[in-house]
């Protein structure tokens, strides 16, 4: 019955969604004039439209919006009643629903349960409206909030279709609620893989940044027709385009974590499909970004913001429809044909489609207001979003090269990690050096004796660094080094920056605090995520170039020597987990003959697939990670362990945290000024 | 020039959207076998225990259409694929053969068989998974058709349905036979 309730909530959305389509449209004065005259609805409309003369462009005030803002809410709420149904019918484990048939069993923990019903690509969707749902009554909010908010109504109009096209796929495509009319007596159980807490976190990250996109496109395809892509654009912008990148880094973050932990190799970047599908929206996110500060600042770069705008959005729909269609090949762990999801290739088309028709339509009237010359920060950040764009173009080939290639040729490639790095490379450190030059220089012009006065000391002081680990490693690889070098010079390059920035600031009078409040938040959140980045340059770097790998047959009480610490197998116990049975090891680590702690690698046999897990246990330390797995009995009556130390791979996770801490501060200090300005004249 | 410039993104989108449409409803899970009207790959598998029986490529290529599936004890849909299999053995008349895949036990496909029934002409063990390998699978059940000249013809991935069975795998059998 709930079931039912959910499939009618969601069939009640697509119809909305159309509605909320129709209805926002201001265009539709010319499509429905003869319809409007009939209607009963006429006088409204009458009333919305005074200037009737105007052949149906009339600008948009966002007057719909305010009367007819139920339409945005009710459709977040059938979203979200949808949504509990689903969730609701995993927890009573109702197998009739061929979803709940195929992702979970009556021994999966409930915790589990709720995750299967969110986590699995085919549940996922109702997520992805949900929080889309959740975003443009988050958009309505803020154009209700503040009154230089641009077409409101055709921002919505946008959003609507695009939930209304996500709702016929998951109508069509896999519908969540149509029953089996011969149900299974149990299900075939939650993927071992996705067992994890984490995994039920990056879900909805994921799908909150591509809600925040979606509300990116919408505004941009709604200021395309005339052409209004101004300051006033990127700053209502500037918010969603913050926390989509935040969210989707976010969600990389978690994923990245997971496999770490996940895979016996403590690799932590496989370039797999699901891996792809979240970091190229994120890549476009970020030039974005990158380019909104410049228009932002001097109304320059005005189609290519757009463009980009545009296409971060198209790359996380199309990498949601590889991720779910079994085209590149059915996950072996999932066993699960998923289905074409024709639907949802078609809503990509047709929303993108019309999305890069009206950019070419429009694109090549915009006028630049501003011009600036080859060295100045505008042209350093368009030439750092190229690439960026460039890199993710790279990585979208990779992706569905294999698919072009069996089209084409009839035959079968994989694409693997070699190409994508041997790909990017040429593209990856023009961005890095990029990366520590841009925040130096000056808008619209800039002197090259100048710049190099001011960057003279970080040159040098990243040769040093350089130079000091070569020394040391005189046999390194070329790579790493490069990667130690590149990162030493964002990091010293954005902190003289900084510097120099507070020294300034200082000269102009203020305490301390205020100085650091001056940096605004485009600053401080741009020197902290390019800190971050630097650190995880280096740690990456670092962690390739010294890795320490042991694999031997340990016997209980064996002692193992690896990096700074001393480790001493116990023993392998067996015991059961909530539905699962693990073999768990013991070792106590030692550092200078003091016992450290303790850590406990495990494999876990879910009887219910039929699959054995892997998870690693990871010492994390200042000095590096210890990373350590166990795996079969070995011949000699051993069991075989894969112990490996990782210097500098905390620099890697602090990295990633350190970039997301630079996107909350700029969230926060842009709703702090945001409220001031509310507040009232306080300047 | 630059109209132009704003027209590239829209032929790339067109290109890229192009080709996924036009391919839309093939059906891909029947391609990727490179295995298609290639001979069976050579293998001979131990019986099951207690069995005197196993599977070789001899079997496969002795002048008779046949049917090999690969199941195994773990898999959920094989177990509903089951009762098709069983029908499928009694309404061709053609052997049909098992790969038993991947078994934790071997004794679990002998539990497994005689608690479903045995539609199974013979049965080979593939314990380490090295034989399914060969024949390309990816994921249990998979059901292959074979020729009198032991050439593979028809591969089917995943459980077999009612409606495949009927539409699919028993014509191409027919069709087969002549």
């Amino acid at each position: 019955m709930i079931a039912e309730l959910g499939h009618f909530a969601l069939i009640l959305l697509l119809a909305l969604g159309c509605a909320q389509a129709v209805l926002f449209c201001p265009v539709r004065m010319a499509f429905f004039r003869p319809i409007k005259l009939a209607s009963e609805h006429g006088e409204i409309l009458a009333q919305l439209s005074p200037e009737k003369g105007n052949a149906g462009f009339e600008a948009d005030k966002g007057q719909t919006a305010r009367l007819l803002w139920p339409l945005p809410v009710m459709i977040c709420l059938l979203a979200f009643m949808a949504q509990g149904a689903l969730i609701y019918s995993f927890i009573i484990s109702d197998f009739s629903l061929p979803l709940v048939a195929d992702y979970s069993h009556s021994s999966t923990p409930l915790f589990y349960r709720i995750s299967a019903a969110i986590t699995p690509e085919n549940c996922a969707i109702l997520l992805w409206i949900s929080l889309t749902a959740l975003a443009s009554v988050f958009f309505w909010v803020q154009s209700h909030l503040s009154q230089r908010i641009q077409n409101t109504d055709t921002t919505l109009a946008v959003l609507g279709l695009i939930m209304a096209l996500l709702a016929a796929s998951a109508i069509i495509d896999g519908n969540p609620f149509l029953r089996d009319p011969a149900p299974p007596l149990d299900g075939m159980g939650f993927d071992p893989l996705r067992q994890d807490v984490l995994t039920l976190i990056h879900a909805p990250l994921l799908y909150a940044g591509l809600a925040a996109l979606s509300v990116i496109f919408a505004t941009t395809f709604a200021a395309l027709p005339r052409a209004q892509l101004d300051r006033v654009w990127a700053r209502q912008m500037g918010p969603w385009a913050v926390s989509a990148w935040l969210f989707l880094g976010a969600a990389i973050l978690t994923g990245t974590y997971r496999s770490y932990i996940e895979q016996g190799w403590g690799q932590w970047w496989y370039w797999d499909v699901v891996e792809n599908a979240v970091l190229l929206p994120w890549i476009l996110a970020t030039a974005l970004l990158h380019c909104l500060t410049a228009l932002e600042k001097t109304e320059a770069l005005k189609p290519w913001t757009a463009l980009l705008a545009l296409s971060a959005f198209g790359a996380g729909w199309f990498g949601m429809f590889l991720v779910r269609s079994d085209w590149l090949g059915p996950l072996p762990a999932a066993l699960i044909a998923t289905g074409e999801h024709a639907t949802l290739l078609i809503g990509f088309c047709i929303v993108m489609g019309g999305a890069y028709f009206l950019f070419s339509r429009t694109a090549g009237q915009l006028r630049e207001a501003a011009d600036f010359s080859f060295l100045s920060r505008e042209s350093g950040l368009f030439i750092n979003s190229v690439l960026f764009a460039v890199a993710a173009a790279i990585i979208l080939t990779g992706t569905v090269y294999p698919l072009i290639v069996r089209w084409i040729g009839d035959s079968i490639v994989t694409v693997g990690p070699p190409f994508f790095v041997q790909a990017l490379l040429p593209v990856v450190v023009p961005i890095l050096l990029v990366m520590g030059l841009a925040p130096s220089l000056r808008w619209r012009q800039d002197r090259a004796f100048s710049l190099a006065g001011r960057l003279k000391l970080p040159l040098i002081m990243s040769a040093v660094i350089t130079l000091f680990v070569w020394m040391r490693h005189i046999n390194a690889s070329p790579l790493p080094l490069l990667g130690i070098g590149l990162a030493a010079w964002i990091v010293t390059a954005s902190i003289a920056d900084l510097w120099e920035r507070l020294r300034r600031n200082r000269d102009q009078s203020g305490t301390k605090y205020r100085n650091i409040a001056r940096l605004g938040p485009h600053y401080t959140g741009m020197t902290l995520a390019h800190i971050g980045m630097g650190l995880l340059v280096a740690g990456a770097s670092a962690s390739t170039l010294w890795q320490e790998e042991i694999v031997l047959s340990a016997r209980s009480g064996q002692s193992i020597e690896i990096g700074p610490y001393n480790l001493q197998y116990e023993g392998v116990a067996l015991l059961p987990g909530e539905n699962y049975a693990t073999r768990k090891a013991t070792f106590i680590l030692y550092q200078n003959a003091q016992p450290l702690g303790q850590l406990s690698p495990e494999v876990r046999y879910y009887p219910v697939r039929g699959v054995e897990t892997i998870e690693a246990d990871v010492w994390h330390s200042r000095d590096g990670d210890l990373h350590v797995t166990v795996g079969e009995r070995a011949e000699d009556g051993g069991r075989i362990v894969n112990i490996r130390f990782f210097p500098m791979m905390s620099w890697v996770w602090a990295g990633m945290i350190i970039i997301l801490i630079g996107g909350i501060m700029s969230v926060f200090m842009r709703a702090l000024l945001f409220f001031k300005k509310n507040e009232g004249p306080t300047q | 020039m630059r109209f132009w410039i704003a027209v590239i993104p829209l032929v790339l989108f067109v290109a890229l959207a192009g080709a996924f449409l036009v391919n839309l409803g093939k059906d891909t899970s029947v391609v990727p076998s490179a295995l298609i009207d290639k001979p069976v790959p050579d293998f001979s598998l131990p019986p099951l225990p207690g069995r005197d029986k196993g599977l070789a490529r001899s079997d496969l290529a002795n002048g008779q259409v046949s049917v090999l599936n690969i199941f195994a004890s773990w898999c959920v849909p094989c177990r509903a694929e089951h009762p098709l299999i069983q029908r499928l053995a009694k309404e061709s008349g053609v052997a049909v053969y098992g790969l038993n895949y991947k078994e934790k036990d071997p004794q679990d496909g002998v539990i497994w068989l005689n608690e479903l029934g045995d539609p199974y002409t013979a049965v080979g063990m593939d314990i380490s998974g090295r034989t399914g390998i060969d024949f390309g699978v990816y994921g249990v059940p998979e059901t292959f058709i074979i020729d009198g000249n032991g050439r593979i013809r028809y591969k089917h991935v995943g459980p077999v349905s009612p409606d495949i069975l009927q539409n699919v795998l028993l014509p191409k059998i027919q069709e087969l036979q002549g």
